[in-house]
């Protein structure tokens, strides 16, 4: 949770950097003692009921303050660079790989209806039930249904965005199933009842104490004994314990897809932990829930893509564990063939939003993502202000481009504005998604998306005035006069700058307009 | 399963989406990397190996030592097996998983009273409960240090990932160079036919605990690979 109440009592200064209109911190100060009430809760809980950009706004304001916290993030994300500067040195052509990883998911989307079929196809020959779910509502109830006919209560889940993405975990709460998340950092964000706060490292928010206070609190000692300590080790250790029994006990394993397979109908999953190895390999049933976009043409692919995955992700040439999925457990008539594995297993290719990003012909290269999150580690504006803040299931740069057409433009169009347009998001994506771009082209449909009526009106009297001369002299003239009567009014509501100012100071008032300084040749 | 009605309509649904959305040409400042992907490029993008014994170990040991795999190269079966007993010994462990297979079955049936064979079906609580799983692999790719296996041929899903310990036993002869020659060799093998192939690369590992690497996350805290030598 953010330390809220340091971003409380923040006043902007009038010291002696009051007149800079860059956004140093030394035009602010901190107030000498914190409020201790926090604000409103916020826990990054994407069920929020604040309106997007608002809250954008808000958890912006609160995690750009907490100085320990954006220290912590950005020194997470350099490790993470260093690292991976290092994998790819390794590389023949990295610069290469990327034109080429690009060109392969490219073909994927090009003939994406074709693939999929493909999938389908292939997949039913391997014992693969193929499902389709337009929406959240639908992929939610198609799980349920599976859970129902099979008499199953009990879900072991490994890491799936897509599932994130439709809250299926408190869909199949509510319907009276349990689940367990367990992948270490979504263990430890469910407990603590929070969304991811950075769709690729979900916990990296959070230090061992609070990872130690959620298992002390949150897990019933029936269940565990205590942890021991809080090194990360112990904490590691803790959860592993818990969820060998729960492998064992559980009746289905859900997981997500990294990639489609299209010649093959098969699913690849990545994973560092092999808690998706377990899930996918113990319980008797194996769901897979996996946006369309994920679609590879060949199995081959998987050379570079999983390659470029581990490497972009997390500086890991390949990761843990890289596993193709090519159906439920395989014997013949005899009951002869394979040892274990599921009985059945499920995919169910998901819409939600992403026909509506296909449809759009300048940004639809957006799909090629692989979901490595090399764009949020490399971005300015993540590190300062936090996963949560985006309030999307993908945060960053690629969050900023997806959202808007997946979920709408007029209420998600402002995250395109959380960029500098420092354009290192485009120079570090393995599959070569022209981000910075896109992020000019999400604010363009965001102008036309939104609420216009104020902005035409303000820009309609400023055309007029500008346009007048007599208009112009008679308002300078006002403003100069009543600057200082409204002075009180600055920084409240009233104050048509308001948000301006909150950061920055105006220079003094002047003492002659610049109209009368030029009349008078240039004298004081 | 689901009732067809239902499955069908979603499934018109976002097909029909894709074709509407695929009937706008793609703008033209689209990047790409070119119309139709190159593969042949796959295999002089990635980090080059070489495909000799000395090039393929010298990556193998300096991939496997990043990784915390432990590697351990042997002149002969024999030597094989009295690899396997010393880490038996080590691990003190009782409890041993292992799956039937000419490299595999000696030196797991010899050396302790308590084996587990997965091969004739198993209960899980009792595989969770031994110390160390044998098997073989399908392939090592010496270019990323992983150890590829098959549900198939190396004892199924589990035996490779539940218990702490895993041990590899492999010939050189199953050294790949580079994950394109993985790939190509899993195409022609009769192991395609399996319903998984993972590419283990080191212990299981996770880092969600402020990016600090800790092994055994939920798989083996330890991979030890024991690789006879080019006979």
């Amino acid at each position: 949770m953010y330390r809220g109440h340091l971003a409380r009592g923040w006043r902007r200064s009038r010291g002696p950097d009051a007149h800079g209109t860059t956004m140093s911190r030394s035009t602010y100060e901190q107030p000498s003692t914190p409020p201790t009430d926090p604000p409103e809760t916020h826990n990054g809980r994407l069920t929020t009921t604040r309106i997007p950009l608002k809250q954008f706004k808000e958890d912006a304001e609160l995690a750009a303050a907490d100085d320990p916290q954006r220290l912590f993030v950005r020194t997470a994300m350099r490790n993470v660079a260093n690292t991976r500067a290092k994998t790819e040195a390794m590389f023949g052509s990295i610069q290469s790989a990327r034109d080429v990883a690009a060109a392969i998911k490219w073909e994927g989307l090009q003939n994406i209806e074709a693939m999929l079929l493909q999938f389908e196809e292939n997949a039913t020959k391997n014992g693969i039930n193929v499902h389709w779910a337009a929406d959240g509502p639908s992929v939610c109830n198609q799980v349920i249904e599976i859970m129902r006919q099979n008499n199953a209560r009990s879900v072991i889940k490994s890491k799936s965005m897509a599932t994130e993405e439709v809250h299926l975990n408190h869909a199949l709460l509510d319907a009276g199933f349990e689940v367990v998340e367990s992948d270490l950092g979504e263990y430890i964000i469910q407990l603590r009842d929070e969304a991811p706060y950075h769709f690729v490292f979900p916990s990296m928010h959070l230090k061992r104490g609070e990872i130690k206070d959620a298992f002390d609190h949150k897990v019933s000692r029936e269940e565990s004994a205590p942890v021991a300590s809080d090194d990360p080790e112990a904490l590691t250790m803790f959860a592993r314990n818990i969820m060998r029994q729960k492998y064992l006990s559980a009746d289905v394993g859900i997981s997500g897809g990294n990639f489609i397979i299209a010649d093959s109908g098969a699913i690849a999953i990545t994973e560092n932990e092999g808690n998706a190895r377990l899930t996918c390999g113990v319980p008797k049933i194996h769901i897979v829930v996996v946006g369309i976009e994920k679609i590879a043409p060949k199995l081959e692919d998987l050379a570079l893509l999983q390659t470029m995955l581990g490497t972009a992700g997390a500086g890991q040439l390949l990761t843990g564990y890289n596993t193709v999925y090519f159906g439920p457990r395989r014997r013949n008539e005899n009951g002869e063939g394979e040892v274990d594995g599921p009985e059945q297993m499920h995919v169910i290719l998901l819409d939600n939003g992403r026909t509506k990003l296909l449809a759009d012909p300048a940004l639809r290269d957006a799909l090629r993502c692989i979901r490595c999150g090399a764009c949020l580690n490399v971005c300015p504006i993540f590190s300062n202000v936090g996963g949560h803040t985006y309030g999307t299931t993908y945060q960053g740069p690629i969050g900023a481009v997806i959202s808007p057409p997946m979920r709408g433009t007029a209420q998600y169009g402002h995250l395109a504005y959380a960029s500098s347009l420092c354009g290192a998001c485009t120079e570090t994506c393995p599959v070569k998604i022209d981000l910075h771009h896109h992020l000019l082209r999400i604010r363009q449909q965001y102008t036309v998306a939104k609420p216009q009526a104020a902005e035409k009106s303000a820009m309609n009297w400023f055309a007029r005035t500008m346009r007048h001369p007599l208009l112009y002299r008679a308002g300078a003239r006002v403003a100069l006069t009543f600057d200082g009567l409204l002075r009180p009014l600055h920084g409240t509501r009233l104050d048509a700058i308001s948000a301006w100012r909150k950061r920055r100071s105006l220079p003094g008032k002047p003492t002659q307009s610049f109209t009368s300084w030029w009349q008078s040749g240039g004298k004081q | 399963m689901i009732s067809p009605g239902k499955i069908s309509g979603d499934r018109d649904m976002v097909l029909g989406r894709i074709r509407s959305a695929m009937a706008t040409p793609t703008d033209p400042h689209v990047i790409h990397g070119g119309m139709s992907p190159d593969r042949s490029h796959i295999v002089d993008v990635l980090p080059p190996v070489a495909d000799t014994w000395e090039a393929k170990l010298a990556a193998l040991t300096e991939r496997s030592a990043n990784l915390k795999t432990n590697l351990i190269v042997v002149p002969d079966r024999g030597a094989m097996a009295s690899t396997v007993r010393d880490l038996i010994d080590a691990e003190v462990a009782t409890k041993i998983a292992y799956h039937r297979h000419p490299l595999v079955t000696p030196n797991a049936e010899t050396v302790c009273e308590s084996c587990y064979c997965v091969d004739d079906g198993f209960d899980k609580a009792k595989l969770e409960q031994c110390q160390i799983g044998i098997s073989t692999c399908f392939a090592i790719v010496a270019q990323t240090g992983s150890v590829a296996v098959t549900a198939q041929s190396t004892g199924g899903r589990a035996l490779t990932v539940l218990p702490p310990h895993h041990i590899v036993l492999a010939t050189a002869d199953q050294v790949v160079p580079h994950l394109p020659a993985l790939w190509a060799k899993f195409a022609a093998s009769p192991d395609r036919a399996s319903s998984m192939i993972s590419l283990i690369s080191g212990p299981s590992r996770t880092g969600d605990i402020e990016r600090i690497l800790v092994l055994g996350a939920h798989g083996p805290k330890k991979l030890t690979i024991v690789l006879e030598q080019p006979q």
